[in-house]
């Protein structure tokens, strides 16, 4: 019997009919009073349950519960049920507690026979069993365990071969952008050359165009140094002004003779900033013919033959004509100008306009 | 609490509905309480008469159940500090009726031997019905009986002390759980051999 403290000894006592009947009372009393109390009691019997199936009793105590515990058909049922809890438990070899007459107990599940097996072995043999049980697990879990290993191996050998795969591809691909970038730098330095030449050209172009301009206006103006007795006017291909506007030249009455300087338009396509660089065409410079008409339409005046000549900062061309004062009285007229052509007929170059004021 | 005038078992009598409110309502004022009453003083009168060795305690436990009933019915006014412990006394008396009806002695080992003969017959029908009912009960509930039934003698005392420390309780809270899962484990087994047999 277990160690067990005194209240627990008096109940034991009490559950196997060894109490005087005073002591009994008092005992039911408190366990239909106190819950607690009467849970331990239960429990307590179960414990004694045990210890008979178990045959930890001693002897007055197993004679008392064969005797006094045993008597109630329940409590019968309770042991038997403690028996095979036992059984089912593997808490005792079966031998110790199959009653006398009984059957081998059916098959159980595996687990209960392993331990049924463990508790029948002598302690050196249960050792011994351990070690064997221990050395082949082991050995298992080596086996395992380097088939596992080897087949991670494996597989960071293959990880580390992908991955250096893809580093020289990323490589490529770092090196195939870094040429583009190149190329990129040098297409972006180009176009860059080039806005600002074509910037500088665009500057040049407008001075260009300032200067003509300004020259053109100067020309338009200026009135050439005559010879003692005569004028001289600049006249411009195309320009139609009426009587008011820059195109009338007065002649005053003491005046013999003007000199008219005829522009030749430029051909087509040359640009007035390219003057400077290229020069009127060497082959028109001869047999150009002038017809000098009124506004109504009578021929006044014409010459044929004629050259022109360069003139001025950038060596325009021009056809002069010296005419007298007595042939443009006052009024308007018109200038044709026209050029033999190779087939020898004569093709319009240019006409001018101008107006007359005698003084 | 006079047990002298205890009501001769022999006599008819028979529950009604009335007597049984009659006495909840003696037990607790709240019927959802009487009715828990009931039920553990049934319990401990049970387990009174199965101590005493009665060959059915639970036809002893309704006895004594009835008789305070009819008392209470009756109009009898009891005199009592406390209901659990005049339900002793009556079932001290209805014991006593007992013994003297049955002349019945308690029974030896042989008798033992002798009168469960088909316990032993299916001692293999319970193992398999207990195998059966371990499985039903939960994870947590099966691990804990098994380990409390784990060992002999000392080792099992040790292990018991260890499940204690591991769950943070006593000795003997650690019993009283296990008995409540063993007492379920036993009316479980019970009925798992009435089924068997009358299948």
């Amino acid at each position: 019997m277990k160690q067990r403290a005194d209240s627990e000894k008096l109940m034991i006592r009490y559950l196997l009919g060894d109490v005087p009947e005073d002591e009994q009372i008092r005992i039911e009393e408190r366990f239909f009073t106190d819950d607690e109390y009467f849970e331990q009691l239960l429990a307590l019997e179960d414990d004694l349950i045990d210890d008979y199936v178990n045959g930890e009793l001693t002897d007055r105590e197993r004679e008392q519960f064969e005797e006094y515990f045993l008597a109630s058909p329940t409590r019968r049922q309770r042991v038997e049920f403690a028996k095979t809890f036992m059984r089912a438990g593997s808490l005792l070899p079966l031998a110790e507690i199959a009653m006398p007459g009984e059957a081998r107990p059916e098959p159980v599940p595996w687990w209960r026979n392993v331990m049924v097996f463990w508790r029948a072995q002598s302690l050196p043999r249960r050792f011994a069993l351990a070690a064997s049980v221990v050395l082949a697990l082991g050995g298992s879990w080596l086996i395992v365990n380097t088939m596992r290993l080897r087949n991670h191996v494996k597989q960071l050998q293959a990880e580390r071969g992908e991955s250096q795969r893809r580093e020289q591809e990323l490589l490529q691909h770092i090196a195939g952008l870094s040429q583009e970038s190149e190329r990129v730098t040098e297409l972006s330095t180009q176009l860059n050359r080039e806005r600002n030449e074509r910037r500088r050209l665009g500057q040049q172009v407008a001075e260009q165009r300032r200067r003509n301009e300004e020259l053109a206006q100067l020309l338009e103006n200026v009135q050439f140094a005559p010879p003692r007795d005569s004028l001289a006017f600049a006249l411009f291909p195309g320009r139609t002004r009426d009587i008011e506007g820059t195109n009338r030249f007065v002649i005053p009455q003491d005046v013999d003779s003007v000199q008219l300087r005829l522009y030749l338009p430029m051909p087509r396509g040359l640009l007035l900033g390219e003057l400077a660089i290229r020069r009127y065409p060497e082959d028109r410079y001869t047999d150009y013919r002038a017809v000098i008409r009124t506004a109504e339409g009578n021929e006044v005046w014409s010459e044929d033959g004629l050259e022109a000549q360069r003139t001025g900062l950038h060596e325009e061309a021009i056809v002069i004509l010296d005419l007298p004062t007595r042939i443009l009285p006052k009024g308007d007229y018109i200038i044709t100008l026209s050029r033999r052509s190779a087939s020898g007929d004569f093709e319009d170059v240019g006409s001018y306009q101008f107006s007359v004021v005698r003084k | 609490m006079d047990m002298d005038d205890a009501i001769p078992p022999t006599e008819k009598w028979v529950l009604t509905r009335e007597a049984f409110e009659r006495l909840l309502a003696w037990l607790d004022p709240d019927r959802e309480r009487a009715g828990q009453k009931y039920e553990k003083i049934r319990q401990k009168l049970v387990k009174f008469f199965e101590f005493h060795g009665c060959v059915s305690p639970e036809e002893c436990a309704d006895v004594t159940l009835d008789r305070v009933a009819r008392k209470i019915s009756e109009g009898e006014e009891i005199q009592a500090s406390d209901p659990y412990l005049y339900f002793h006394g009556v079932a001290r008396n209805v014991f006593k009726e007992y013994l003297r009806e049955s002349k019945r002695q308690p029974v030896g080992l042989d008798g033992l031997r002798s009168a469960s003969p088909s316990d032993t017959e299916h001692s293999e029908q319970r193992l398999t019905c207990l195998s059966q009912c371990l499985e039903k009960l939960s994870p947590e509930r099966r691990e804990f009986i098994l380990r409390f039934y784990q060992g002999e003698r000392r080792a099992k005392i040790e292990n018991r002390k260890k499940l204690a420390e591991e769950r943070g309780v006593s000795l003997n809270a650690l019993r009283i759980r296990a008995h409540r899962i063993r007492v379920g484990l036993e009316k479980c087994v019970e009925e798992c051999l009435k089924k068997r047999s009358a299948g």
